[in-house]
């Protein structure tokens, strides 16, 4: 297995040092812009990138059903706030842990079954997830016993989703969640670098090469993957709570929806499945390219086109050339050009099967 | 429940199993003969929906002619799919071709948001609203007429695969790729002509369905699901198979709507799905094989 | 002696085929134990039912006097029995170091705590892989991949070492350096059960040979006892050579 090592070369070190520089004082040169909330957003969809990809990229467990995790912390964050009156933060360890739960309650059956199985089981989990949450308020009210948990309350809120209760000074906590999910983020990778090191990945990239031989040499594959989705849906759900707590609004029909899980295999893949900068590259791009195309409009007299589609049509063109040509994603096509030295250390090969 | 509503339920579903059957058997055969999951299959059904409504009202077209236009056109498409995405990746490991199908489904849902917007359509026929009374239990025209072209469709499909040399072929293949190889077939072109026909059943099911139902681009991804379930209740081995799996979950999803809301009828064919991959991998007859031994 | 390794009867179907049928046997604690049949006589069904990759329709493996019949791979590879598959299959993006790693890591754990890459780098030098250690097991020639599929299952530490036509496609010196290797091996107390086609190679280093001939257990002795057993002869060469 070729590991990642932290930059060794001067260069590599300024450059690292140097971007984290800009990301710190980005709010402060442009405050509470539009490039601060942009970069808080790209925050998270990196975290999300880097932790699907323990359970997709480094077990081989392509999950289509992650956004079950985040859409999961980020109701538990809102539901508890506002039932309880706990401060949101005190809610993050909560969150994880509930997604965390749900994976393991879902893990465990579906990661019994292999490779392509598997990710039609999770496409099922995540979609009943989705239409049990959305219809979960209404649903209640007609069962006689827990009619009372939604009597006062909403509790997904259907349609109408959950709205937190905003702060007076939305500018110091915008800035607050922008440090804390740049931190988060950092903390994600830190854990992604240090399982590709650790005995535990060992482990997972055992079983992604070859799951008969892994057991056969002693390693147990069904507690090795249900332990990397169960470490992949606590971080989901803190980033979900975090969602939550910083956009103040959220409907179940969005925070559940396959889009999301489509985002989270999308990026990893994009970037470099397996790697452990790819699934931050392919964060980044997905969130830049979205963002770039969101805002552009073109109208041709009576034809007016819906970039945001277009976005994900960018992404499924980007898939298929990436499996047809480069398995690597991004990464594995920025190692083949010739001549950059720098990149091939820096960046581990792609580690892929095929 | 009035003995004309259990009634009335177990035709409905009856006739919605027609519909499932045809879809399902679309994926069943490109999986039987390949083992690739096509998660095209989806934007497919979709596709064929959209062209359906395009023949309809740009050319009135009659809709229950449409799959004969809709069919040849999705079988060539099925045979570019097959040679552009499918060949170059043969011995990948399976969760490539599945990816990679995702990422063409991926297309064609956006492509389809671009051309049509994400307006729900509907076509309206002049059987649309008619129903004729049998025994005083109501049945709707338009999908009594679906649910017979369906069973035309799958009873030639059935002829085909038994009768006919490319058909045989095609059995041998889904049974024992190794065997049928070894016996002079040309597996390629067998595999080819396969994922032509699934692609073809595809769009025949996208294209009734959207004479019943109303669609929009993300159609397609529900019966994607459903037909997975199908296909692993009833197993690849057979069209009775098939068809038992789509009786099974038409009904199961009839009834859920006696104790669910209409809006969680989907999440029982999930909830099933999820269940039927894990509790019975041989499907139904694998089932009912371990029991009578 | 007790026997280190003992099936009663086991039966292992799929379907409707009887793979495995009542076949009974024991090894003994340092042997080298040769498993020979013609193909399709079940060899292979066998190992998987003793490695645990299928749980047996019916009979009884003891390893040790424990039952060990229908735990999971990992768990029998923990008892301390290893298997090394037919069709090589190394971790092919990893390094032969990591591969090894991997049983070195999660294989049978022994007393007094060792150095996993201490003992990793022991059996890198014992099979004479250490100057590839560093190479991905994909760039490694057939002979190299065999021979670190024996590696990897060392690394795990096992009492009784299953090996599955190790030899298979090896021309005639590695076939040799392979016997040694495994001679070796059982120097290290390690006892061995293996299965082979070729003849020469299994007859010269077996101490007994059970054959196996659709899924039934025809004969079991010495080597020189096995090649005059006119049952044996008579599964392999068919009838009209039987004497």
């Amino acid at each position: 297995m070729k590991r990642f090592y932290p930059p060794r070369t001067l260069l590599a070190w300024l450059v690292a040092i140097g971007s984290l520089g800009m990301l710190v004082m980005l709010p402060i040169l442009f405050e509470g812009s539009y490039w601060q909330t942009l970069a808080f957003i790209t925050f998270l969809f990196v975290s999300l990138s880097v932790s699907w990809n323990i359970t997709g990229g480094y077990a081989g467990q392509v999950s289509f059903g992650h956004s079950t995790f985040l859409g999961l912390g980020a109701f538990a964050t809102a539901i508890i706030t506002l039932r309880t009156g706990l401060p949101a933060p005190f809610t993050i360890p909560i969150a994880g842990f509930l997604a965390m739960v749900y994976g393991f309650l879902w893990g465990y059956p579906t990661l019994r079954l292999r490779g392509p199985y598997f990710s039609i089981a999770t496409i099922g989990v995540g979609e009943a997830t989705r239409l049990l949450m959305t219809n979960l308020d209404d649903s209640l009210r007609n069962i006689p016993i827990l009619k009372e948990l939604v009597k006062y309350k909403p509790l997904t809120g259907g349609a109408s989703g959950l709205t937190l209760r905003i702060p007076p000074d939305i500018q110091s906590y915008a800035l607050k969640f922008y440090y804390g999910a740049l931190l988060f983020m950092l903390g994600v990778l830190a854990i992604s670098w240090w399982i590709r090191r650790s005995r535990f990945g060992l482990a997972l990239f055992a079983i992604n090469m070859d799951p008969d031989a892994a057991e056969t040499l002693g390693v147990s594959t069904s507690r090795y993957n249900v332990l990397a989705l169960m470490v992949s849906a606590f971080l989901v759900g803190v980033v979900g709570s975090l969602y939550a707590q910083y956009f103040f609004f959220i409907d179940p029909r969005e925070m559940f929806s396959f889009q999301n899980s489509i985002a989270m295999v999308l990026m990893p893949i994009i970037g470099g499945i397996g790697t452990l900068w790819g699934p931050v590259l392919g964060a980044v791009v997905f969130k830049v390219v979205e963002d770039r195309l969101l805002t552009t409009h073109l109208e041709w007299g009576p034809i007016s086109i819906n970039f945001v589609q277009f976005n994900l049509l960018l992404y499924g063109l980007l898939l298929v050339l990436i499996i047809l040509f480069e398995p690597g994603g991004v990464l594995g096509l920025l190692r083949r050009m010739k001549g950059s030295r720098l990149l091939r250390r820096a960046f581990a090969p792609a580690r892929q099967k095929g | 429940m009035a003995a004309k509503d259990f009634v009335s339920l177990v035709i409905s579903a009856i006739l919605t199993a027609g519909l499932y059957a045809i879809m399902s058997y679309g994926l069943a055969l490109i999986y039987g003969v390949m083992k690739i999951i096509n998660l095209a299959h989806a934007g497919v059904i979709m596709l064929s929906a959209y062209m359906t409504f395009w023949l309809v009202t740009a050319y009135h077209l009659n809709p229950f002619l449409a799959p004969l236009i809709v069919m040849p056109t999705f079988f060539l498409v099925g045979l570019a799919m097959q040679q552009i995405f499918i060949r170059p990746i043969a011995g990948a490991p399976p969760i490539s071709s599945l990816l990679l199908l995702f990422g063409v489904w991926l297309i064609m849902q956006n492509v389809a948001y671009l051309i049509f917007s994400g307006d729900t359509r509907s076509i309206f026929t002049e059987y649309t609203l008619l129903t004729i009374k049998v025994a005083d239990i109501p049945l709707s025209l338009n999908r009594l007429i679906v649910f017979a072209v369906g069973i035309v469709v799958l009873v030639a499909l059935q002829l085909f695969l038994s009768r006919t040399y490319p058909g045989r072929a095609i059995r041998a293949l889904a049974a024992d790729s190794e065997a049928a190889s070894l016996v002079g077939i040309n597996t390629g072109r067998i595999s080819m002509l396969a994922f032509g026909l699934g692609i073809s059943l595809a769009s025949l099911a996208g294209s009734l369905m959207s004479l019943i139902y109303t669609f929009d681009p993300d159609f397609g991804r529900s019966h994607l699901l459903k037909s997975f379930c199908i296909v692993v209740l009833g197993g690849l081995e057979s069209i009775i198979g098939v068809a038992l799996g789509s009786l099974v979950l038409a009904l199961v999803e009839a009834f859920s709507v006696v104790w669910l809301r209409a809006a969680l009828q989907d999440f029982v064919s999930f909830a099933l799905l999820v269940l039927v991959l894990l509790v019975m991998p041989n499907g139904l007859i694998g089932l009912i094989r371990r029991q009578t031994r | 002696m007790s026997a280190l390794l003992e099936c009663r009867d086991l039966v292992k179907h799929f379907g409707g085929l009887v793979a495995v049928n009542r076949v009974s046997f024991q090894v003994h604690a340092g042997e080298i134990f040769g498993l020979i049949g013609p193909n399709g006589a079940g060899k292979t069904t066998l190992f998987r039912l003793i490695s645990g990759v299928y749980p047996p329709t019916a009979g009884q493996i003891l390893f040790k006097g424990e039952k060990i019949a229908g735990l999971k791979p990992h768990a029998t590879c923990h008892k301390g029995v290893v298997s090394t598959h037919q069709i090589v299959r190394p971790f092919r993006e990893m390094t032969v170091r990591d591969n090894v790693r991997v049983g070195a890591e999660f294989g049978r754990r022994v007393d007094g705590e060792r150095d996993v890459l201490a003992w990793t780098r022991e059996v890198l030098e014992f099979t004479g892989l250490a100057p590839q250690a560093d190479k991905l097991s994909k760039n490694l020639p057939l002979a190299g991949r065999k021979r670190l599929e024996i590696a990897r299952a060392l690394a795990a530490n096992p009492e009784l070492l299953l090996l599955d036509e190790v030899v298979a496609g090896l021309n005639p010196t590695e076939t040799a350096q392979t016997m040694e290797l495994i001679r070796q091996i059982r120097a290290r107390a390690i006892t061995i059960i293996m299965v082979e086609h070729v003849m020469r190679a299994i007859m010269g280093i077996s101490d007994r040979i059970m054959v196996l001939n659709y899924g039934e257990k025809i004969a079991e002795g010495q080597p020189r006892e096995i090649v005059q057993n006119p049952v044996v002869i008579e599964a392999y060469l068919g009838k009209q050579y039987a004497g």
